[in-house]
C-alpha cells in the first residue's frame, strides 16, 4: 500500500513538474520581452558587426509592419523591420553604453493568438561621463505567428502631464 | 529629487499614508509606472483645482510665489499657467538644476500615488 502511494505521489510530481516547465505563451511572451532588452542594449565595447546583428535580431522580435506611438512627440506610424532597425542603430549610437530592462510586465490575452503587454522599461547608462537613469511605461500588443510571438506596437504611456 | 534626496541613497515608501490622510502640498510621494517596482519619486506642489505657473525658475501656486527652501540650483524655467484636474496633484522635483526638458513633472492622478516616503 505504501508502495502504491510513493508510485502515485511520484507520477503527481513528475506531471505537475512536466506543466511547470512546459513553456507557455506567456513565458514565450516573456522571454521575447528578454531578448529585445537585450537585443537593444549596448556595452560601449559592441563591436560594429555585433551591433549590426543586434539591430537587427531587435527588429525580427517585430512584424513586418510595428506601429509606434508617442503622443507627445506627434508620433503614430508604422514602421518596417528596416526601419526598425536603422532606428536602433541610431539609438544605440547616441546611447552607446546604456542597459534596457523590461519590468513589472502584465500580460493579457484577450485572444488565443493576441496578447496586451504593460510594463515599465528602465534605462541605465552614461552618456558623456555622467550616468542616468529614465523610466517609462509601455503598452505593447504581439501576436501569434507561425508558433511565434512578435511585437506589433508600442505606445508610450504618458501618465504624467505637463 | 537631489538635494533632499541623493542619487543611490535609500529611503522607505509608506504605502499606507493616503489611507488615512489626503495628498497636501509638500509631500514626497512615490508614483507608480507599470507596477511598484520602479518608481518615481517627487515632490506634491499642486492639488485639484491649483493653478501652476513657472516664471524664471520661480514656481507660483494660484498665482502666489511658493516659497521652496528645498530647492538649492533653480534653472529659469518658463511654464504658462495651468489648472490642478479634479482627482489629480501636481508633482515637481526638488533638482531643478536641470533643464525643464529633461525633468519629468506634471499632474498625474492620485490613484498612481503609491505612498509617502520616510523620512
Amino acid at each position: 500500500m505504501n508502495r502504491k502511494i510513493v508510485i502515485l505521489f511520484t507520477i503527481l510530481c513528475a506531471t505537475a513538474l512536466f506543466f511547470f516547465l512546459l513553456p507557455s505563451d506567456e513565458k514565450k511572451i516573456r522571454h521575447n520581452l528578454e531578448l529585445l532588452a537585450e537585443y537593444s542594449s549596448s556595452t560601449g565595447e559592441d563591436g560594429t558587426l555585433s551591433t549590426l546583428s543586434k539591430a537587427r535580431n531587435a527588429a525580427n522580435r517585430c512584424t513586418e509592419s510595428c506601429t509606434i506611438e508617442f503622443k507627445s512627440f506627434n508620433l503614430k506610424q508604422q514602421f518596417s523591420r528596416n526601419d526598425i532597425s536603422d532606428h536602433i542603430l541610431m539609438l544605440k549610437k547616441m546611447l552607446p553604453d546604456t542597459r534596457f530592462t523590461f519590468n513589472d510586465i502584465q500580460i493579457n490575452f484577450p485572444e488565443e493568438d493576441k496578447a496586451f503587454i504593460n510594463t515599465t522599461l528602465s534605462l541605465n547608462g552614461k552618456t558623456k561621463n555622467q550616468r542616468f537613469t529614465d523610466a517609462y511605461e509601455l503598452k505593447s500588443s504581439v501576436v501569434k505567428i507561425d508558433g511565434d510571438w512578435l511585437f506589433s506596437s508600442f505606445t508610450l504611456v504618458e501618465f504624467i502631464e505637463r | 529629487m537631489e538635494p533632499a534626496y541623493k542619487d543611490g541613497s535609500f529611503a522607505l515608501c509608506w504605502r499606507l499614508q493616503y489611507f488615512f490622510s489626503i495628498p497636501k502640498r509638500g509631500d514626497i510621494v512615490t508614483v507608480r509606472f507599470a507596477g511598484k517596482k520602479v518608481m518615481l519619486l517627487k515632490r506634491i506642489l499642486g492639488l485639484p483645482g491649483d493653478t501652476i505657473a513657472f516664471r524664471a525658475g520661480q514656481l507660483y501656486v494660484n498665482k502666489h510665489k511658493l516659497n521652496e527652501p528645498y530647492v538649492v540650483h533653480r534653472s529659469p524655467w518658463n511654464l504658462p499657467e495651468r489648472t490642478v484636474k479634479a482627482g489629480h496633484v501636481y508633482l515637481i522635483g526638488d533638482n531643478r538644476g536641470t533643464t525643464m526638458k529633461m525633468h519629468k513633472f506634471g499632474q498625474v492622478e492620485i490613484s498612481r500615488l503609491i505612498g509617502g516616503v520616510i523620512p
